[in-house]
């Protein structure tokens, strides 16, 4: 009986080490790790999205983006076009997917079909209402984004350029990361700083 | 109603105030209305003005914007010998941070007289400086108040984030701590802060 509740408070202790360990940050995402799973995001277009059906795609960009933020604005034309560039007909060979984790009244799904389609967005744009693959993405701004080769490993993390301010962009980030993935090659850049608004996450306790 | 006693004591606790100070200084981004904040603005600002047009310590000052880089602002935070320094790094498009603004303003408020010194620092675009001070003086920030004219890349590089809010406790130039939304499961509270500063300011 002795044995038994040693036996299990050791257990106890081990487990707790490892849920702390990952608590500290143990699970954040670093280039050469795999795309968090997700499915059940609902989008603008009535459907349920998942990782799994973006799989024929050699290449899978996503941007976590909201309505509210006024950075995230001024790059929706630059969304658009660059659906329009990679992922604009049945062939392509991206994916491009943004996905809304926040949590205020302007970003709700109703507001996100609003501003869609006022906007004319050209990708799907899903709700993640439980923060969870905003948390996997570690995403901390919007916009943020995530490039995902063929076997579905991050290649690029960060902003799509380095300007805020369509007129003042010196250089794209995002486009030589996709083309080189689509090349199955790493991008001469795989990281940079997004940059944007902060995401509140809901507190855990 | 503020009480003549109240006018008294908060007379006597400026006029106290200035010998140990502590720096406080935070990010925001800002898009303006903050509608749940309209009350605490209001108390903090009625407390304000009390302090700031009734004492010899605390001069009516009015509330500025000025731009700065971010090596001179360092440089600044090494100025205020021995204080205790909170640096609120915020914009004007930043909802959370705007949220959280009047936190600051209380703080000043409540502390300023033990020596706290509050510093926000703004990392909005030159273009959109008006509407930060706008909202500042919404605010009565009736405390230095900056506008950073680096690029993102430079703060961000010097603090090791990405978003911002962020607030940084600073003592005699040397950070002591940082609150920031780096980790999405630890993102840092107000509390968070008002505990560090009352801490940091009994030492």
């Amino acid at each position: 009986m002795k044995r038994l509740a040693i036996a299990l408070f050791v257990g106890a202790c081990v487990t707790g080490l490892a849920l702390t360990s990952l608590a500290q940050g143990g699970n954040k995402i670093a280039i050469g790790d795999p795309a968090p799973s997700f499915s059940g995001l609902p989008g603008i277009d009535g459907k349920d999205h998942s990782l799994a059906q973006y799989s024929n795609k050699d290449v899978l960009v996503l941007c976590v983006t909201c309505n509210h933020c006024p950075v995230a604005v001024q790059y929706e034309p630059r969304l658009i076009d660059f659906a329009k560039k990679f992922s604009g007909s049945p062939d392509s060979k991206v994916a491009f997917v943004a996905v809304c984790v926040n949590t205020d009244e302007a970003d709700s799904l109703e507001k996100m079909k609003e501003r869609a389609k006022e906007q004319g967005f050209n990708f799907p744009y899903v709700r993640d209402n439980s923060q969870q693959l905003g948390k996997q993405l570690n995403a901390r701004v919007t916009p943020e984004f995530y490039v995902f080769n063929k076997e579905r490993k991050l290649v690029y993390h960060g902003a799509m350029d380095d300007s805020n301010d369509p007129s003042g962009v010196k250089t794209n980030y995002l486009e030589p990361a996709v083309n080189a993935a689509l090349q199955g090659q790493a991008p001469a850049t795989a990281e940079t700083k997004a940059r944007g608004c902060g995401i509140q996450y809901k507190r855990v306790n | 109603m503020i009480s003549a006693k109240l006018l008294t004591g908060l007379l006597l606790l400026s006029a106290l105030a200035g010998s140990a100070s502590v720096v406080v200084t935070r990010y925001y981004h800002g898009d303006g209305t903050c509608p749940s904040c309209c009350s605490n603005v209001t108390r903090a600002s009625l407390l304000a003005r009390a302090v700031s047009s009734e004492s010899p310590a605390e001069a009516p000052a009015p509330v500025e914007l000025k731009t700065i880089k971010l090596a001179k602002l360092l440089e600044e935070l090494k100025g205020h010998s021995g204080k205790l320094v909170v640096v609120d790094l915020w914009a004007d498009f930043c909802v959370p941070c705007k949220k959280g603004f009047p936190h600051l303003v209380e703080m000043h408020q409540r502390h300023a007289k033990d020596g706290l010194v509050c510093i926000s620092v703004s990392v909005d675009e030159l273009k959109n400086q008006e509407a930060a001070l706008k909202f500042l003086k919404k605010q009565q920030a009736a405390f230095p108040n900056y506008l950073l004219e680096d690029r993102a890349e430079v703060w961000q590089e010097h603090w090791n984030i990405v978003a911002i809010p962020a607030v940084f406790l600073y003592r005699d130039g040397a950070k002591i701590a940082q609150f920031d939304y780096e980790d999405p499961d630890k993102q840092f509270t107000y509390d968070d802060v008002e505990q560090a500063v009352v801490k940091n300011l009994v030492k």
